[in-house]
């Protein structure tokens, strides 16, 4: 008489199990689309950080620079700013730790001491380019 | 990451060292953005569409954000930064924050100590599917529901139905057992003639059946015996049993012979509505111990000598009544010594399941053969022989001859 009943029983059990793995299945994709989201993100962030490396580089490699010419330099380095998402500052920094030129001051400014600054101590003691992420 | 601070406003400020010509260190570069501008940079540079992905330095400060980043800004409460920055990708979810429960996916800047975060909210990701999961389970649960409820409904509605059946045909049998024992008659005794008699209705509510017995006094120191069968079961059979019986004995009070009342029985058979059919045993027992027979489409009856020894009477047979007219029909006769028993029953008590019929008539010869019995205690043994569930109603009449009476052979 009740035969229907077990029957009924497995369906519903049996609809919710798939119900379940579904749901399961799509949250699971979700995560992953999320966690791959993140990864992309991060090497971006690191594309752009090599990025104003990369400009740094070209601003050492030039000859103002390389002739530690600090008239010439400035106006050169005002150009890169405004060119080289530097919009901040660019300056130059000697081996004293002072900033002896900068794109937002004056040359003949008196010399901002940045012998402190983490981002100048790393590549002057270490030899390696900063900031130190 | 270095936040360094220019103007009194957060900046993203990188360093890198330089070389005078002759190759010795002569400085270095120092170049800056503000906060502002690099999470706008950041932004054209990172996010997928509807993105909310954050940049924590080492500090844990927001550097980039989905909002603007104005000023250094700590992480959103509720962030498991040391989980985050020990494994350094993966992904967390159902993560409680200040902005409420979230899925958080995470990955490290290489050569960094930044982590991006991609912050989602948990029900934007999940929600929905869990509606959708309710959603089904839900629907399942009431299809699930509405077919028990239809399977109650039906298995309730099926048992009224089977005890509104079965009340009926118990009623129906009920009738039809009373109504078939009213008319069985209540046995005589005639002089040197010991009779018993005993029907069982079949089981099941149908089963009440057309069986019939009866012993009249013709008067004359003979005696007429008649068993039969009306085809069917319930109460049309019962009521034709009754009608037929009730023939059979006034032509028992009317006819010698019975060969002429079983014709009248044939033509009165064909004159009931439904034409039924029946078989019917008519025997008529002189006192002299003589049995003249006729069977009408009936199981011959048994004959059990005073000896023990068995044997069937064939004769006399013919075919059954509603038939076909058959005139004359046959008639038999054996001469009955003291001691002897007749048996004359009808198809219900040798009918068994996956045996012939000869099968069941010889049992019945067996166990009715032997040692000489109490015709009560004979009759009852006969019955017990019938398979259990009978499937058909059965009679028995047995008769002992016990000798020609004193009245008559003086």
């Amino acid at each position: 008489m009740f035969t229907a009943l077990p029957a009924i029983a497995v369906l519903a059990v049996m609809g919710t199990v798939l119900a379940i793995g579904h749901r399961d299945s799509v949250a699971g994709d979700r995560r992953q689309e999320a966690a791959q989201l993140g990864m992309a993100a991060a090497l971006n962030a690191r594309r752009f950080l090599d990025d104003q490396f990369s400009i740094l580089a070209a601003v050492a490699a030039s000859p103002v620079v390389r002739a530690t010419d600090l008239e010439r330099m400035r106006p050169f380095l005002v150009d890169v700013a405004r060119n080289g998402r530097f919009t901040a500052n660019l300056g130059f920094v000697n081996r004293e730790g002072q900033a002896v030129v900068s794109a937002s001051r004056p040359l003949g400014s008196p010399p901002i001491d940045l012998s402190d600054r983490a981002y100048v101590r790393a590549p002057w003691l270490e030899s390696r380019r900063s900031p130190t992420c | 990451m270095l936040i360094g601070r220019g103007r009194n406003r957060p900046i993203i400020a990188f360093g890198y060292p330089t070389r005078a010509a002759s190759g010795a260190r002569n400085g270095m570069l120092a170049g800056s953005l503000a906060l502002d501008q690099f999470d706008a940079a950041l932004k054209r540079l990172l996010y997928a569409p509807g993105g909310a992905e954050t940049i924590l330095d080492g500090a844990d400060n927001v550097i980039a954000g989905p909002r603007p980043v104005e000023g250094l800004q700590p992480a959103p409460k509720g962030y498991p930064l040391a989980i985050m920055r020990r494994r350094r990708t993966g992904v967390l979810a159902g993560i409680e924050t200040d902005r409420g429960t979230r899925l958080l996916a995470f990955a490290r800047v290489e050569g960094t100590s930044w982590l991006v975060v991609v912050d989602r909210d948990r029900d934007d990701v999940i929600g929905p599917l869990d509606d959708a999961l309710w959603l089904e389970i839900g629907a399942l649960a009431l299809l699930a529901g509405v077919g028990v409820l239809l399977t109650l409904a039906t298995a309730r509605r099926l048992d009224r139905l089977d005890r509104r059946r079965d009340e009926a045909l118990t009623e129906q049998r009920s009738i039809a057992v009373i109504l078939q024992r009213s008319l069985l008659p209540d046995l005589p005794d005639p002089p040197g003639l010991t009779v018993h008699a005993d029907y069982v209705p079949a089981h099941g509510a149908m089963s009440v059946g057309g069986d019939w017995y009866d012993v009249v006094e013709m008067g004359d120191g003979r005696v007429a015996l008649s068993v039969g069968d009306v085809a069917g079961h319930g109460l049309a059979a019962a009521a034709v049993m009754g009608q037929l019986r009730s023939a059979v004995r006034s032509m028992a009070l009317g006819c010698a012979a019975p060969v002429e009342a079983l014709t009248q029985l044939d033509r009165f058979t064909s004159t009931l509505p439904g034409r039924p059919l029946a078989t019917v045993v008519y025997a008529v027992l002189e006192p002299t111990g003589r049995l003249r027979y006729a069977a009408a489409g009936h199981p011959p009856p048994l004959l059990v000598r005073a000896d023990g020894s068995t044997a069937f009477l064939q004769d006399g047979r013919s075919p059954l009544l509603g038939v076909e007219p058959v005139e004359p029909r046959p008639e038999g006769s054996v001469e009955l010594a003291p001691g002897d028993t007749l048996i004359i029953y009808t198809d219900g008590l040798v009918e068994r399941p996956g045996d012939t019929i000869d099968d069941g008539l010889a049992a019945l010869a067996r166990q009715a053969g032997g040692r000489a019995r109490d015709l009560a205690q004979l009759t009852e043994s006969l019955l017990a022989t019938v398979s259990e569930p009978r499937r058909d109603d059965a009679a028995i009449l047995c008769v002992r001859f016990e000798g020609q009476p004193s009245s008559v052979a003086s």
